[in-house]
Order: structure tokens, then sequence, then C-alpha cells
């Protein structure tokens, strides 16, 4: 009885472990999280775009995308600036978008009228919060991210998930609040009293926020050139959404809807190229004063962290 | 201190120390396995951040609010549990309504009542009620289950010892002897509650904020420095703890003299 008992757990374990097995692991993992950076390698996804061997393209959560590079799984992909800073394993090739944040509020006419308020924004301790407090300082807007200094003088910044913001503007719990598209355009459809108040680019200044990288020594020169010919081409809105919600890893809920993917999102997203090893100024700059407003945000880059 | 308890003590010291060697190498083995510093970062860079940490002014200003955090809600679970002790002494009733009452709260889920309590306060304030609601239920528990023993309650009976003399030499001195071990595991579960809470609420000035950030920022080493000092901080509130067991209760005998009871 024993043995059949035995024989049979590892006849199960057996099929298990080979229906594991079964599953071919392709050879190039890239993933880029879902929002504007989606949409900056859209043209890639489209014809699943070989990198070097059969490529798998994975949309997934802004708040995962950093394990994908910190463990080494991913061997290319588009991650915030000031984290691709830190993946010493990787070089960066470029920059996909310049900025997407906007400040929205159901009262208000502009920035100023953030003054003795709560201002709710979505990564705070991310790109989106660090470049939000570069504005303020920009515009000379005191802030504190301790509500028990707040006054009239200045303006309280708390961080906030993007998928309970629509609910909070709805109960009346959140009154302004830093978003980035294509999210900003999701919650004015869901809450139509909801309005840009600021755009922060207009007010802070084109910056580099989320880049292209690859792993050291992965690929060639003539390989990524290919792929940022490849990342040039247009796609067109429709394509898009499609695209995107196809390459979504499971569990992850699209940024995008169907109806709210048209043209003046896709403008607001900021969307464009600019290779790294030839605007490092342009980048170093930014991560200085990141590094400046938070120590251990980002880390400044040498020249063996561009791909050249 | 006699020839013998001083080898006992340097031989414990030794053990100690022998114990934490072993570990570093452990740790510096797998940091030099794991080849990846965003993952696994070595012992020299952590022990620098640490020391970078104790010369910040930030982290002290983090620290001490996190401290305060971890006193305050400390003394209001004892000052609870001990309240909810004397009402269950009062009659029957009191007393499964007490039991009833703390067996829920030792039973809800902790991050439910971290996300419930969030809702209802601020991350300033939250991580105290957390702290309090799991700590204060142990250490009920722990006072119902204290006893003087039958044997000695018969004997206070037949000596007619009054209830005052009773609670002043005999009751409190054998609280205090079986009380302090629970306390002083307390205290320190509660710092870990309260870094928890501080944590999940991104407390802002806090030794959780601080984690909260440096897991954002892949700060391997900065999230194992403040791990390491929390649990010195923890080990020394235990020890403060601890030496409450050299006050001894003392009683003056005929001649007036005070000894100590033991």
């Amino acid at each position: 009885m024993k043995k059949i008992v035995a024989v049979s757990i590892a006849i199960v374990l057996s099929v298990f472990a080979l229906v594991g097995c079964g599953k071919v692991e392709k050879s190039v993992l890239f993933v880029v999280p879902d929002g504007a950076p989606a949409l900056s390698v859209a043209s890639l996804m489209m014809d699943e775009y070989e990198l070097d061997g059969e490529t798998d393209y994975k949309v997934v959560s802004s708040e995962d995308i950093g394990n994908y590079f910190a463990t080494k799984r991913a061997d290319a992909g588009v991650l915030p600036l000031n984290l691709a800073t830190k993946m010493t394993d990787y070089q960066i090739v470029s920059i996909n978008t310049f900025g997407n944040l906007y400040i929205v509020g159901t009262s208000g006419q502009d920035i100023t009228s953030l003054k003795g308020n709560t201002l709710h924004v979505i990564n705070l301790n991310n790109v989106v919060g660090l470049t939000v407090r570069l504005m303020l300082n920009k515009c000379g807007i005191d802030y504190t991210m301790n509500d028990l200094q707040a006054s009239s003088n200045n303006v309280v910044l708390k961080g906030a998930n993007a998928s309970d913001l629509a609910g909070a503007f709805s109960a009346g719990k959140v009154e302004f609040a830093v978003v980035a598209e294509p999210m900003c355009s999701k919650l004015m459809k869901i809450n139509t009293n909801l309005k840009i108040l600021a755009d922060v680019q207009e007010l802070y200044g084109k910056y580099p926020q989320s880049a292209m990288v690859v792993k050291k020594g992965r690929f060639t020169t003539a390989q990524i050139n290919g792929v940022i010919a490849k990342m040039k081409q247009k796609v067109s809105v429709t394509d898009t959404f499609e695209i995107v919600t196809a390459h979504l890893e499971r569990g992850v809920v699209s940024a995008f809807t169907k109806d709210g993917l048209t043209a003046e999102v896709v403008a607001r997203c900021n969307v464009g190229f600019m290779r790294a090893s030839e605007n490092k100024d342009f980048i170093n700059d930014y991560i200085d004063k990141i590094i400046a407003l938070q120590e251990n945000a980002a880390q400044k880059l040498t020249d063996d962290r561009f791909f050249v | 201190m006699n020839r013998e308890k001083l080898i006992k003590r340097v031989r414990h010291a030794l053990y100690v120390a022998a114990t934490v060697v072993v570990l570093l190498l452990a740790w510096q083995t797998a940091y030099l396995i794991c080849d990846n510093p965003l993952i696994v970062p070595s012992v020299q860079k952590t022990i620098d951040k640490t020391f970078a940490l104790l010369g910040s002014a930030a982290f002290y200003a983090s620290f001490g609010a996190t401290l305060l955090r971890g006193v305050v809600s400390f003394v209001i679970a004892v000052v609870f549990a001990i309240a909810l002790f004397v009402l269950s002494k009062t009659c029957k009733f009191m007393k499964v309504f007490c039991d009833t009452v703390v067996k829920v709260l030792r039973s809800v889920p902790t991050i439910a009542i971290i996300l419930f309590i969030l809702i209802l306060t601020n991350a300033q304030i939250a991580p105290v009620f957390v702290a309090f609601l799991v700590v204060m239920p142990l250490i009920y528990a722990g006072m119902c289950g204290f006893s003087v023993g039958i044997n000695v309650k018969n004997l206070c009976y037949v000596y007619k010892i009054s209830r005052r003399d009773y609670v002043k030499f005999v009751y409190l001195p054998k609280l205090q002897k079986d009380l302090l071990p629970i306390f002083s595991s307390s205290i320190s579960l509660n710092l870990k509650i309260i870094v928890a809470s501080e944590v999940l609420a991104n407390t802002y000035q806090s030794i959780g904020g601080m984690m909260q950030e440096n897991k954002v920022y892949f700060d391997m080493a900065g999230l194992i420095a403040l791990a390491l000092i929390t649990i010195f901080a923890a080990v020394v509130l235990e020890k403060i703890v601890d030496a409450f067991k050299y006050f001894k209760f003392k009683v003056k005998d005929k001649e007036g003299v005070k000894n100590e009871i033991n």
C-alpha cells in the first residue's frame, strides 16, 4: 500500500514538473511600466520586434518595474530615470518620456490655489514626487510633508495611489492631486468637476522622466540602433491601445481606456526620443538636482553608464 | 564579584561575539554569492551606511519620533491591560466580557487593523493605536495567567495578614517577578509593530517612513542599517524594563530595620 501511495505521488509530481518545464522561455525579456512609457515602445511591441532573438514584451505595474531590473531578470526595458541610475548592470540608451504630470483640482484657478491645502502626489518618493518638489521650489512655493506643519502659506504633500484617487475625489476626500497622463484624463472623465490647474512641465521645464536601459554587454550597437529606428516609427492611437493591452502582465489594470486614449492625451504624455549618450549634460543636471533634494534617490552617472 | 561569576560572564560575552562573527561571515558570503548589491549589500557598505545615519540630524528626529510612539503606545497598553484586569476581577460577567474583548482583538489580523485605523486617524497617530491593539491583549493575557499560589493565600489567611499587607508584601513582589519578562518582550514587539505600521502608513519623520523610502530607492544597505538600529533599540528597551527587577520591595522588622522581600 505504501509503495502504491509513494509511486502515485511521484507520478503527480513528475506531471507538475513536466508541465512547468514545458513552458519555453523567450531569449530576451523587455519590461515597461504601464502608462506613458508603454506608449513610447508601442512600435516595438506592435511587431514583437526581436532585439536578439525572440523577445517577450511585458507591460507591468509601475510599483514592480524596479524589481525586474534589481534582480536582473529584464534584459532591457524602460523605467524611471532615478531608478535607472541605480541599476549599475544596465546602460542608459535613451530618454523616452519628458514629463506628463498635471496638477488637477476640484476648485482653484492655478498653482497658487494650492497654498494652505494638501496636494496628493502619486509616487511621492519617486520621479513624480521629486519633480513636483523641484517645481514648487522653482515657483517659490513652500511645501512640507508633515501634516502638523501645515499653514496657510505652504502646501502639504501627501502620497497617493493612482487607483484610489478616483474614489477619493468623488468622496470629497481629495481636493488637489498631481497625476500623470493618461491617468489624468481618465480621472477627469470619472470626476467631471475636475480640471487641470497647472502643467508641471510648463512650470518646471522639460526633464528626463523615464529612460530605456539595456543590460551591459548584452546587445551590440547594431541591435540597439535597430531598436531605436523601430521605436521612432509612428503607431496609430487605436492600435496603441490594443498593443499595450495585449502585453499587460496578469493582474495589472491598464492606465488606458479605449475611449480615453485620444491624440490629445497622447500629446500630453510627452513621449519622445533622446539619445542619452548625446545629451549627458541634460540628464546629469536633472540627476544632480534630484540628489540635492534626496541623496539616495539617484546616483551620479559615469560615462560607462551610457550606451554608445 | 566572585571568580566563577566573572568567568561565566566572560564566556557568555565570547559566545555572543562568536555568534555575531559567524552571522557576519554568512552575510558576506551571501553578498559574494548573490553578486548584486541591490539585493544583498556588503557588510562594509551597511556598516558605513549605519554610521552615516547615526551622524545625520534627520535620522535622530525620525528615530526619536518612532521611539516616542513606541513608549507612549506601550504605556497606554500597560495601563489599559491593568485596568481591564482589575475590572475582570470585580465579577464573573466582567471577567467573561473582558476575556471576549481581548480574544477578538488578538484574533483580528494586524494588517486589517492598520488599514482600518489609517482611515480613521492619520499617519502619525495610526501606528500608536495599532501597536496598542496588538500589545495590550498580550499583557492582559499574561496578567490573567498570574497567580500568587493557593498555599501562600491560605498561609496569609491563617496568619490573618491584612489585605493591605497582603497586596504590598505578597502580591506586588510576586507580580513584579512574573510580569517583568512579559513586559520586557512586549516592549520590543511593540516597537516592531510601530515600525511596521509606519512603513504601511508612510509616516513622515519615522523609522518606518525611512525604511519605505529606502525600499523605493533600492537602497538595501540603508534599509538593513535601519533594521539593525531598530533591533538595537528594542534590545535596549528590553534591558531597561528588565532593570526594574532590581527594585526590591522592603519591609521593616521589629527593630525598625528594612529587609528586602525575595
